[in-house]
């Protein structure tokens, strides 16, 4: 009981899936039988990265090998982008949403989709052309850098936080669920690896082992689509036919009469629970699409490829690859529908999955490609895991490193040695933290984690990013504070909403009634900058003011651009 | 280190006073927060149409099994794609190419 209480939250954790009580992902769990086909996929994956690693760590000499990997192209970078975006929850998570209710997965995979056209418009080429290594460079581009740098790394270590801890819980729970090992191992595993891909192999290791998860979950994906389409004669029609007749079949089984069962199994082609309140749809949607251009490990990324020309076709490959790996799993939810829903080896007398509910693509793999394809689309789902907090403890170590000792500390005059030794102890202490916070929050609700950490990426960087480039008049204190308030806000609003005051605090009602805070706290986030910066009378906003058009026109122009391998 | 207050050179400039910058700058610009606009406004209407006409998107096309929401959420996935090719054919290609031929020009 208790751990399928621990696999629920560390699912939605990882989903962030909070807007919808029907969302909510749940059923028994029993831990698996060690499986030793997935462990041995796994150590391959582990051997090939950590070979990597060793490549690339005799090229990290300096920060900059450190922070951008020596450039890589925008191609690549759009893969590594995908490969730090996918998770293992969208991938196992919405591909079981479907296997329940149908179309609802969908609308959660185009939420996570619509963000980066956003990025694109607005903010890419502008922050690939100012910026170095981390997103503080360019919002601090022209202010007094002590103030802006500090608040970017608080956002930073926040957003990374709990962000962070949602993925290492997932971890220890699927780990139970697919190889059969200890909550514990995980944990130590997964904290360990990432220490050792970032602290001896810095971003040129960290790209590249995004890079691979990224393929091997995409080839994965589409030989699994493959399977579900020859079983369905490669029609579409014909899949959501079947799904349909499929679910019919258990709703007369389970009872109902034919009317009910007919317009139950019809049900899935349409849009359930998910959404039903309006405002808290748009407030979370707008989390999630704002939030994406706000996430600081995402940012970070501009910062390995030299121009602008390559900062766009980066985001254009990551959009194909992210849309192209969400049009997958919603097949798959299909697929699982129609080929495993009445086989006893996957599902129960009573229609429940065996080994948990969000088991539907695994069985889906076993009933494809048998043991070997499990084993392998198990070893994807922890490499998965991987990639994701390595780029997470990147950008954390960085913040740390560029721009609170190197910038804030020392005034931009830092020595690259220590720099570069400061961000490797940050590396060391982000890892022990992330072990420590998995056991702490073992058994804890983390389910508003990642909706969280959007939320609070949406209120606070982007914001803060979207005044600095484009407005003139916006000055360090507008900047400083009104992030500030725009995070402050976006955090307080969550406490007070459903998912942590009726959910972990055990209220009966809310506060706040919406489930994100989104649609309140990113314009309050704006208004604050506006109305601060306008009263802003200090000697400082003139110079801020002044530093506009020498920004704008690099940022337009990419004259004095830092590309990553020029040294 | 990125020296925020040091002087614009005078070949910065002269890009900024030469008004093929000013109406580079200008026309990207409109492209970026037309595209962006479009993006919001479509995205709210998919969301809006989910929340307030559920029997609409579950409704059939020609009669199969095929529901209108199907078809909506897969165009929205392409449609995301394609807004994004849309932005970096024209921003790489005609906007780069105006400012390549303006700095070399203003460089010489």
């Amino acid at each position: 009981m208790i751990r399928r209480l621990m696999l629920t939250t560390g699912l939605t954790a990882l989903l962030g899936w909070t807007t919808g009580a029907s969302a909510e992902i749940t059923g028994a769990i029993t831990q698996q039988p060690t499986n030793w086909t997935a462990i041995a996929m796994f150590g391959g994956f582990v051997a090939i990265t950590l070979w990597i690693t060793g490549m690339a760590a005799r090229r990290t000499r300096t920060v900059s090998d450190f922070y951008t990997g020596g450039g890589i192209t925008g191609f690549q970078n759009g893969l590594a982008m995908a490969g730090d975006y996918c998770s293992a929850a969208s991938f196992l998570g919405i591909t079981s949403q479907i296997f329940n209710d149908g179309y609802d997965g969908l609308i959660y995979a185009i939420g996570f989709l619509v963000g980066w056209p956003i990025v694109l418009f607005l903010i890419a080429e502008k922050l690939r052309n100012l910026g170095r290594f981390t997103f503080a460079d360019v919002a601090s581009y022209r202010f007094l850098q002590g103030p802006v740098r500090s608040f970017s790394a608080v956002s930073t270590l926040l957003v990374v936080a709990f962000y962070l801890i949602a993925q290492m819980v997932g971890a220890g729970q699927l780990i139970q669920l697919l190889f059969g090992l200890p909550y514990l191992y995980a944990i130590v595993a997964v904290g360990g690896l990432m220490m050792v891909y970032v602290l001896f192999g810095g971003m040129r290791a960290t790209s590249w082992v995004q890079i691979i998860k990224a393929v091997m979950l995409l080839c994965g994906a589409t030989f699994l689509v493959l399977g579900v389409m020859a079983h369905v004669g490669f029609s579409f029609e014909a899949l959501f036919a079947r799904a349909v007749a499929v679910k019919t079949r258990v709703a007369l089984e389970s009872g109902l009469p034919p009317g009910e069962a007919a317009a139950k199994g019809r049900a899935i082609m349409g849009p359930g629970g998910f959404i039903k309140d309006p405002i808290s749809a748009l407030s979370f949607g707008f989390a999630l699409m704002l939030g994406t251009a706000g996430l600081p490990h995402i940012l970070m990324r501009f910062f390995t490829v030299p121009d602008a020309r390559e900062a766009r076709k980066s985001i254009l490959w990551a959009t194909v690859w992210i849309g192209y790996f969400y049009a997958l799993t919603f097949i798959l939810g299909f697929g699982a529908i129609v080929m495993i829903s009445f086989n006893p080896e996957y599902v129960d007398a009573a229609g429940a999955l065996r080994g948990g509910n969000n088991m539907a693509v695994m069985h889906l793999a076993h009933a494809t490609g048998g043991n070997l394809f499990l084993g392998f689309i198990s070893a994807v789902a922890f490499a998965t895991i991987l990639a994701v907090v390595a780029g997470l403890t990147l950008s954390a170590a960085s913040a740390i490193s560029h721009d609170i000792y190197a910038s804030v500390i020392h005034k931009g005059a830092a020595d690259p040695v220590k720099e570069l030794r400061v961000s490797r102890i940050t590396t060391i202490l982000l890892g022990i933290a992330a072990i420590l916070l998995g056991i702490v929050f073992q058994k804890q609700n983390v389910a508003f984690m990642v909706s969280l950490a959007f939320a609070l990426a949406a209120s606070g960087n982007f914001p803060v990013l979207v005044m600095s480039l484009l407005w003139k008049g916006c000055t360090t204190k507008g900047a400083a504070w009104g992030g500030a308030i725009g995070l402050l806000s976006a955090f307080v609003l969550t406490v007070l909403s459903p998912v942590i005051w009726v959910a972990v605090f055990h209220f009966d009602q809310a506060v706040f009634p919406y489930s994100s805070p989104a649609l309140f706290s990113v314009p309050a986030a704006f208004l604050a900058i506006w109305a601060i910066s306008v009263t802003d009378r200090s000697p400082r906003s003139a110079i801020d003011k002044a530093g506009y058009p020498e920004q704008r026109l690099r940022s337009e122009t990419g004259i004095g651009v830092h590309s990553p391998a020029a040294h | 280190m990125i020296a925020p207050s040091h002087p614009a050179s005078a070949l910065e400039a002269r890009i900024a006073a030469d008004p093929r910058y000013v109406a580079l700058v200008r026309d990207r610009q409109r492209f970026s927060w037309t595209l962006t606009a479009i993006t919001v406004i479509v995205y709210s209407s998919f969301i809006s149409l989910i929340a307030f006409d559920k029997p609409f998107m579950a409704r059939s096309i020609g009669g199969g099994t095929t529901s209108i929401a199907v078809v909506l959420g897969a165009a929205m996935l392409i449609g995301t794609i394609a807004i994004c090719a849309v932005y970096v054919r024209r921003a790489n290609g005609e906007y780069d190419a105006r400012l390549a031929a303006l700095l070399a020009e203003l460089a010489a």
